[in-house]
């Protein structure tokens, strides 16, 4: 103990007599260990961390499959899941979820769009989580007749009900429905991602369409089953289902899977993995910063270790001394990060556009803490233990006059191999880095088939409260676009649904006729349901026949318009004679065929997924509950300015059909793409913080080895040697390792680009810009940051040179 | 012999935060072609400035100093560094042999300043490693030489490209008596030979190898000027 505190006083003393550099090794910790606790409690929360249920790791998803479709993680319809939850011998309490929006009316109070999910009256007792105020459903809650019921998130209680303590027991009306509000869910909990309400089904399995696959299942594994085990079990008693009812279910099971699964899909975990790496680069670059400067330390500090070797301290103990010093530079610049982490993390928050799902958690907690603790220690042991040992081996020759130590050979060799990883893996960020960022700019630029900048688009739940019916919804979708467009700024209004590029979508199996396919090879297609100035709105001209009457005329008739793709496809070479031609939307016969009318230019329904074609119905004949309205403004007039007339003129027509999401069309694009824009700036920040850190330490092993090496640049003057030569020897060094740098990146790139084609969108994993440009903008930074020190050695004095040896 | 080296009321001074540090006062010197010169003085007294000036290391002094005929004086930076590559070798009390760089590979580099072309280099390297006797030791590095092994090849570093005139700083400052007595042997072979040799010194012993001693205390040269003038005359202030 007594030791341990003598290495810490003389550790600290050490430190505190070498400021500047004692300064410059904290803040590239703090730096390091700053981006990674920041971006570590994101990406622990995606792909580690425990979720926040009670005993999460026997929480399981169970989910609809279709093999021959690739689909691992789909829905299940209610009979399918009661025949699962009766017949498995491996789950505890199989519950289902369907993600859903309601419309909630109080008194006095326009309509509110909630975010919520239909639920099994047992989902929350599957997931351990109880309501902190009033009580869970019960069951037969989840039946007709017993769902008149509902569950408050905490925030939703006490922003819209001021956390009123009365609210159990409280009617709200849901959807035009009125429902008793049973209790409040705890603080933080949104399930499934960023709900806020939770109604039960109100359905009997036994009479429920087994065609309908609404929901998800959610699980508990009985104690001593393993997930393979119940996977197997539920696979075996789907097949038997879909034995016995092959109408509906041929091609189709069901599987057990982490229910991680469903809340992330691959793609995002893919990407948390690749920022995760990215900040360990980042930590990576730091600590071998660090552990250059300690080498650098090193050479001032052969004479003391060799007095204290001739002292009698053994090798172990100068270690240990040596450590101390580094693991005392470590936790300070852990604590450092940490402040630094927390910034970050409000960063982050102001980059990120809409709600993170609740089990996101941007905050320091235990984990991250731990998380940084072991950061913070083991780039301690990192940066330090390499010096460290180099140091202990100081022998005697040091405290000889004029003789240099044994090892700088070595410790040359090892800084230099510090420096050229530092630049690889700079290098490498660099290259991730700009390949995201050029990807997002491609998805960003992407031609989406219509100029989307003078559109301004708000979604609505036509479900008017208490009477809701086709007609009223089709009187609706009349009087809210007349009135919009009679707006001076609107040069047209209409209705749409699924609102092309906010990633909603709404893909159907089509049969043409005349065109036969074996059953389940029919090609899917995006159903949009439109009002007739859809077109117009969206500056859509006709490419042949007719686009929608615009009095009304086609709203119930069976007629579509569809896309040149389409077209194309069925009637080659053009699809001009498509007109006439007729198609049927899914795969049962019910829905009758539909003739076409037009043929208009193919728009992109997505900025990410691939293009397809579209078919477009009128509102009449799929009038959907929930629409987007989509005004055109007249040209030099902001769309967003035209938001509150938007407003307003829906709360003229009927102040109970909420509007929400009320956002330009450009905006649409960027919230849909946030995502790849947030994690290229991510890595666009830590491959720039990277980039400095690799400069630094060019510039840092340089400078030393210049300041090492005075005596040799005197004596090289003193035999001839010009300012040329002298510059010729330093840059030497420096262009050799900035080569090799370059060499261990560009392949390190490489290795990675194919990995990085699974999360690229529209620009090669060998990007010219990529792995030209940035290599050769990293060299010259580099060059650069050994110019200035090889300069330096230029001007040296020989004799002053000469005379300190 | 013809002269090789005049200096003509040279002085350097040093400023201080304690004011002027004069370091050599009025040195006027003929030193002629072939001379073997010793120069010596106590610790102070400006010997090794003296013998920096003389090659070009240090250019802050005020005088007049002309080297076989040129008026060193007069050159800029860049001239004086060419003088002295083609004039000049040096050898050093520590050898200040490039630690990094083995016996074969040192004596090349004097020669790698003056553009001398490397199958010219590869036998003037050859030559005087056989002269030297050093031919076993040519890819041993400085460290793995002796005292005596290392100021050997600093010497045969100082004399391959061929110069005028030896400037040599205490050679044989960190050699034990024998060693130090082959490298003045060395020395006056040399010097037969027909380099000019400088030399600055303690010991009585290597100042007998030489045929001319200049002694210099506090800066001035022995017996000039009379000791009443050293603390009256004005001096003119050294320019860089």
């Amino acid at each position: 103990m007594d030791i341990l505190r003598q290495d810490l006083t003389f550790a600290v003393r050490t430190l505190l007599a070498n400021r500047l550099a004692t300064s410059i090794a904290i803040l590239c910790i703090a730096i390091g260990i700053g981006v990674n606790t920041a971006t570590f409690s994101m990406v622990d929360s995606i792909l580690f961390a425990p979720l926040p249920f009670r005993d999460p790791a026997r929480v399981v998803g169970v989910f609809g499959v279709q093999p021959r479709l690739g689909v691992r993680h789909g829905a299940l319809s209610h009979p399918d899941l009661a025949d699962i939850r009766a017949r498995n011998r491996t789950l505890d309490g199989l519950a289902m979820f369907a993600q859903d929006a309601f419309s909630v009316a109080d008194s006095g109070r326009d309509a509110d769009h909630i975010v919520g999910a239909e639920v099994s009256a047992n989902l929350f007792r599957v997931l351990g989580v109880s309501p902190v105020v009033g009580h869970d459903f019960l069951d037969g809650n989840d039946l007709p007749g017993g769902d008149g019921v509902v569950l408050l998130s905490h925030e939703l209680w006490s922003d819209r009900y001021q956390a009123d303590p009365g609210i159990v027991g409280r009617t709200i009306t849901v959807n035009g429905v009125p429902r008793t509000v049973l209790g409040v869910m705890p603080a933080g909990f949104a399930f499934p991602f960023v709900q806020k309400m939770w109604v039960p089904f109100g359905v009997n399995p036994a009479t429920a369409p087994r065609g309908d696959r609404i929901g998800v299942g959610v699980a508990r594994l009985k104690a001593g089953v393993s997930l393979t085990e119940a996977d197997a079990d539920v696979r075996a008693i789907a097949s038997r289902i879909a034995e016995t009812f092959p109408a509906v279910n041929a091609g189709r099971g069901a599987s057990v899977a982490p229910f991680r699964d469903y809340l992330s899909d691959e793609y995002t975990r893919m990407l948390a993995a690749l920022v995760e790496g990215a900040v360990a680069f980042v930590l990576l670059i730091a600590c071998a910063n660090v552990a250059n400067l300690s080498l650098t330390r090193a050479l001032a500090r052969e004479r003391e270790i060799a007095v204290r070797s001739a002292l009698g301290a053994s090798r172990l103990r100068i270690v240990r001394q040596l450590l101390t010093e580094n693991l005392v530079t470590a936790v300070a610049g852990g604590l450092l990060g940490l402040l630094l982490a927390t910034w970050g993390m409000e960063a982050m928050r102001a980059l990120i556009p809409v709600e993170l799902p609740f089990w996101i958690r941007l905050e320091i907690n235990g984990r991250v803490l731990a998380f940084t603790t072991a950061a913070t220690l083991l780039s301690g042991l990192a940066f330090g233990l390499v010096p460290a040992l180099q140091l202990s081996s100081a022998s005697g020759e040091a405290l000889k006059d004029g003789t240099r130590g044994s090892s700088s050979g070595a410790r040359g060799r090892i800084r230099n191999g510090f420096v050229v990883t530092q630049l690889g893996l700079s290098l490498v960020l660099l290259i991730v880095a700009t390949l995201m960022v050029r990807g997002f700019l491609s998805l960003q630029q992407r031609d989406v088939g219509y100029a989307p900048a003078p559109l301004l688009a708000a979604q609505l739940v036509i479900r008017a409260q208490g009477r809701d019916s086709i007609p009223q919804r089709l009187s609706y979708a009349r009087r809210i676009t007349e009135r919009l467009a009679a707006t001076p700024e609107v040069v047209s209004a209409a209705l749409v649904d699924p609102l092309p590029l906010s990633g909603n979508g709404n893909s159907v199996r089509v049969v043409v006729d005349g065109h036969p396919v074996p059953r389940g090879d029919e090609p899917s297609v995006s159903s949009l349901s439109v009002t007739d100035r859809f077109f117009d709105t969206y500056a859509l001209r006709p490419l042949s026949g007719r686009v929608f009457d615009p009095r009304g005329r086609d709203d119930s008739l069976p007629v579509a318009v569809v896309s040149e793709r389409f077209a194309r496809q069925y009637w080659p070479p053009s699809g001009r004679d498509a007109i006439g031609g007729r198609f049927r939307l899914g795969l049962d016969s019910a829905g009758g065929w539909l003739t076409i009318v037009g043929v208009v230019p193919t728009i992109r329904m997505d900025m990410v997924d691939a293009p397809d074609a579209q078919v477009y119905l009128p509102y009449g004949l799929a009038p959907r509950a929930q629409m987007a309205l989509v005004a055109r403004v007249a040209p030099g007039v902001d769309p967003h300015a035209l938001a509150p007339a938007l407003r307003s003129a829906a709360r003229a027509v009927d102040p109970l059909v909420p509007v929400f999401d009320v956002y330009s069309v450009p905006d649409v694009i960027s919230r849909r793409i946030w995502g790849f824009r947030f994690v290229g700036q991510l890595l666009g920040a830590f491959a720039a913080l990277a980039f400095v850190l690799a400069a630094i330490g060019v510039y840092g092993v340089i400078a030393f080895s210049v300041a090492q090496r005075t005596r040799e640049v005197g004596v090289r003057i003193a035999l001839g040697a010009r300012p040329a030569d002298v510059l010729r020897l330093v840059m030497r060094q420096g262009v050799w390792l900035v080569c090799a740098g370059l060499a261990v990146g560009v392949a390190g790139a490489g290795a990675l680009s194919r990995l990085m084609t699974l999360v690229l969108f529209g620009v090669s994993p060998a990007d010219a810009v990529a792995f030209v440009a940035i290599p050769l903008a990293l060299a010259a930074v580099a060059l650069f940051a050994s110019w200035v020190p090889a300069r330096r050695a230029t001007l040296v004095n020989p004799v002053e040179a000469l005379r300190h040896e | 012999m013809s002269e090789l080296i005049r200096l003509v009321g040279l002085e350097r001074a040093y400023d201080t935060p304690a004011g002027r540090t004069w370091v050599l006062r009025r040195i006027t010197l003929d030193i002629a072609g072939g001379d073997f010169v010793t120069i010596m003085g106590p610790s102070g007294a400006g010997k090794s400035t003296l013998l920096s000036i003389l090659g070009m290391l240090d250019h802050a002094w005020t005088g007049e100093y002309w080297l076989h005929g040129e008026a060193v004086h007069r050159m800029g930076h860049k001239d004086r560094v060419a003088l002295n590559k083609k004039h000049v070798g040096f050898v050093f009390q520590q050898y200040h042999l490039i630690d990094d760089l083995t016996v074969a590979e040192n004596l090349d580099v004097p020669l790698s300043y003056r553009d001398v072309r490397k199958h010219e280099r590869q036998a003037m390297v050859a030559d005087v490693l056989d002269r030297f006797h050093i031919v076993g030791k040519k890819d041993l590095f400085p460290s793995q030489l002796s005292g005596g092994q290392q100021q050997l090849v600093a010497v045969a570093r100082a004399i391959i490209a061929k110069p005028a005139v030896i400037l040599a700083d205490e050679p044989t400052g960190n050699l034990h008596s024998t060693q130090a007595r082959e490298i003045m042997e060395l020395f006056r072979t040399l010097n037969r030979q027909g380099t000019t040799i400088v030399q600055v010194t303690h010991s009585e012993e290597n100042a007998k190898f030489g045929n001319r001693i200049i002694r210099l205390a506090d800066g001035w040269l022995e017996g000039t000027p009379p000791a009443a003038a050293r603390t009256s005359t004005p001096a003119p202030t050294p320019t860089a």
